[in-house]
């Protein structure tokens, strides 16, 4: 298979783009090392822009840091991405609000974990795993299933800046758990 | 109101009987609890004339005292008798206090008189007894004439001495528990009836054919166990609820059919849902039969048009920001903000942002062309209004769809707020489709669909009470769309449609 001329790419979108999209960016970029035609980005509603990511954050990661720095969120940036994952809720209403378009591959993270492996079974088992259709079709199935499960406050996950060490663990470990089940949907 | 109605209305309101029985019970069993206990014992006094003769003597002295001894009786309660008593037994009270407690009486045609003495105490009922026949004898003695010996012709004897008793005289359990129930069972029934005269609100079919005479479209029971998710023809298919929103959707082809006079009239397509007053459950009925028309093979649009307080989204675990709003401003065009939902290809349109205007943005050309545009485009479009009486945006929109559905909700509304409701749809010229009775008591609604009363249906067929069985969800999942059915084989008119079973 040729790669595509654009990689296949995922947004990651939290308010200051400091604490949990960048270690979600990290996360899923460590998981897709060897996937060609994939890659992950993050940006922040309210962008602490320029900032590196928060301390207490990268001390809980164990793979390398992102390599770029905290960056607003444009429009632009959400109209070139295949799949955008916020958050909460309410960054997804932000996210959409500022580009409808989108509303269709806007989800929050967790939602779309759940979301994704309800979609995964009813997926053609003819797409290969690494296969960017199968991504496509893949995202393109889960808001199907929103009528299986019930959306809640689980969906979100909170922000731990300026608080204690046991928010960001919180935090990091409930990012952690969700990328590693997104990965294994999207098929390693 | 017949018998029927009498049980229906003893059934609805159950708890009123019952509840006033148990308050009845209670009461006496409080009244039972906190009253003291008193006890009653009775001595028997014989009079009997005294003065030896001949056998006529005996005979004339014993009629002689069966006439008096009734007046003896009488005497008992006298402080002639009593006086003595009290200054024995309890000198800080007087004659007339213990007259009250104590009676006596003359068997007939006996020379017996019978006291009966009530106190607190068993023993102390027997010895104000045992005291009052003994007085009574002794003032009877000094009474009575006496004869040539100087001694008095009359003897009394105490023969039957009182004893003290063994339980108490009252409170008397069993009858006072029984009395409160049947006044407590009488009171409860008083007030269901009254309770129902009062009751305004659109109970059944009965009730709504008082207000409108539009067509019941659909009958929604009440949901027994919600799991948080109410789209239930999507998210439980088996639940006899889904099948109460198939039946909607079965109505309204037939109403299709009917609406369908001459070749190349209106289609019934755009449907808006409403209803009289916020909380009738509207939108759940909106999404549902969205759902439904979908599950029948239909291409279905579901539109958020209660741009006041959007539901849909939220409801359906979507995202409501982009939406209906965000097309008429021309934020994006219907394809990109529409979003997928559910397995049978739903299309939702949510709200998108709330605008400060939202009656001049339905009532705006933009709106009027983009129904134009997907009345076009899809075989229904289904569109969730803000409820009729508080705004005026479901009456603008009435005017721009081929159809109105009105939501009634039987344990909400009252007859006259769908009423005024109603005549505000008809001023506008709406073409009111019909009502759908949602939260129906289910156990009425059995009964009640014999009497669904569809524009050009045969009358209802009394013994067709249960139509055949066609397993309900298997024949509703496979018949084809509802549309289809409609045009290319006219339904034979039916008694009235299959009713799910249960």
């Amino acid at each position: 298979m040729t790669a595509p001329p654009r990689p296949w790419a995922v947004l990651v979108v939290c308010t200051g783009n400091i604490c949990r999209s960048p270690a979600a960016e990290a996360l899923l970029t460590a998981a897709w090392r060897d996937t060609p035609g994939v890659a992950a980005s993050s940006a922040g509603l309210h962008a602490r822009v320029g900032e590196p990511m928060a301390a207490p954050m990268a001390e809980l990661l164990d793979v390398p840091l992102p390599g770029s720095r905290a960056r607003q969120l444009t429009p632009s940036m959400v109209r070139q991405s295949d799949l955008v994952l916020t958050m909460t809720r309410d960054q997804r209403a932000r996210v959409v609000t500022a580009e409808p378009s989108a509303v269709r591959r806007t989800f929050t993270l967790r939602e779309f974990v759940e979301l994704a492996e309800l979609a995964v079974v009813d997926l053609d088992p003819a797409l290969d795993g690494a296969d960017v259709q199968r991504r496509t079709a893949l995202v393109r199935a889960a808001p199907r299933f929103r009528g299986r499960r019930t959306a809640d406050p689980e969906d979100d996950i909170a922000d731990p800046y300026g608080r204690d060490r046991k928010a960001y663990e919180t935090a990091m470990s409930e990012v952690d758990e969700a990328i590693g089940r997104l990965v294994r949907a999207f098929g390693g | 109101m017949g018998l029927r109605a009498n049980i229906d209305t003893a059934r609805r309101r159950w708890r009123w009987v019952v509840g006033l029985s148990l308050a009845g019970v209670l009461v006496a069993a409080a009244l039972v609890s906190t009253s003291a206990p008193t006890y009653r014992a009775s001595a028997s006094v014989f009079f009997s004339l005294d003065f030896g003769g001949s056998a006529s003597d005996l005979v004339q002295g014993s009629t002689y005292a069966q006439n008096q001894v009734t007046s003896f009786a009488a005497l008992a309660t006298t402080p002639a008798v009593l006086q003595s008593v009290v200054d024995e037994l309890d000198p800080g009270s007087t004659a007339t206090a213990l007259a009250t407690r104590v009676s006596a009486q003359a068997p007939t045609d006996t020379v017996l008189v019978e006291v009966t003495a009530t106190d607190g105490s068993a023993a102390g009922a027997a010895r104000i007894a045992n005291a009052v026949a003994e007085s009574l004898g002794r003032q009877v003695e000094a009474l009575a004439p006496t004869g040539a010996d100087g001694e008095p012709n009359i003897e009394a004897t105490t023969v039957t001495p009182a004893e003290a008793p063994a339980s108490a005289a009252t409170p008397r359990v069993v009858l006072t528990l029984v009395a409160g129930l049947l006044v407590g069972l009488l009171l409860g029934i008083g007030c269901a009836f009254a309770r129902e005269t009062l009751d305004n609100r659109v109970r059944d079919v009965a009730a709504l054919a008082r207000v409108t005479p539009l067509p019941v479209l659909g009958l929604i029971g009440r949901r027994r166990a919600g799991d948080g998710r109410p789209v239930v023809v999507e998210a439980a298919p088996l639940d006899p609820q889904a099948e109460f929103y198939r039946q909607l959707r079965t109505n309204l082809g037939f109403l299709e059919v009917s609406a369908e006079r001459e070749p190349g009239d209106r289609r019934l397509s755009v449907i808006a849902v409403t209803s009289s007053v916020p909380g009738e459950g509207k939108s759940t009925v909106t999404a549902n039969l969205a759902a439904a028309l979908a599950e029948g093979g239909a291409r279905v649009l579901l539109v958020d048009a209660d741009l006041r307080r959007p539901t849909q989204a939220a409801m359906l675990g979507l995202e409501g920001a982009a939406g209906l709003t965000t097309v008429l401003r021309g934020g994006a065009e219907l394809a990109d903000v529409v979003q997928d939902w559910g397995s049978s290809g739903l299309q939702v349109l949510a709200s998108g942002a709330c605008p400060p205007n939202p009656g001049e943005l339905l009532s705006s050309p933009a709106m009027g062309r983009f129904l134009t545009q997907q009345r076009a485009a899809w075989d229904f479009v289904v569109i969730d209004t803000p409820p009729l009486l508080p705004v005026a945006d479901a009456a603008i929109l009435s005017r721009l769809v081929d159809g109105t559905l009105v939501v009634a909700n039987a344990r909400l509304v009252r007859r006259h707020q769908l009423a005024e409701a109603l005549t505000g749809l008809a001023q506008v010229g709406a073409h009111q489709l019909g009502i759908v009775l949602n939260m129906v008591d289910r156990e009425d609604s059995a009964y009640d669909y014999r009497t669904d009363r569809l524009p050009g249906q045969a009358r209802r067929r009394p013994w067709r009470r249960r139509p055949r069985a066609v397993p309900p969800t298997a024949a509703a999942r496979h018949a084809p769309p509802t549309r289809v059915l409609a045009r290319d084989e006219v339904p034979a008119p039916r008694g009235a449609p299959s009713r799910s079973a249960r």
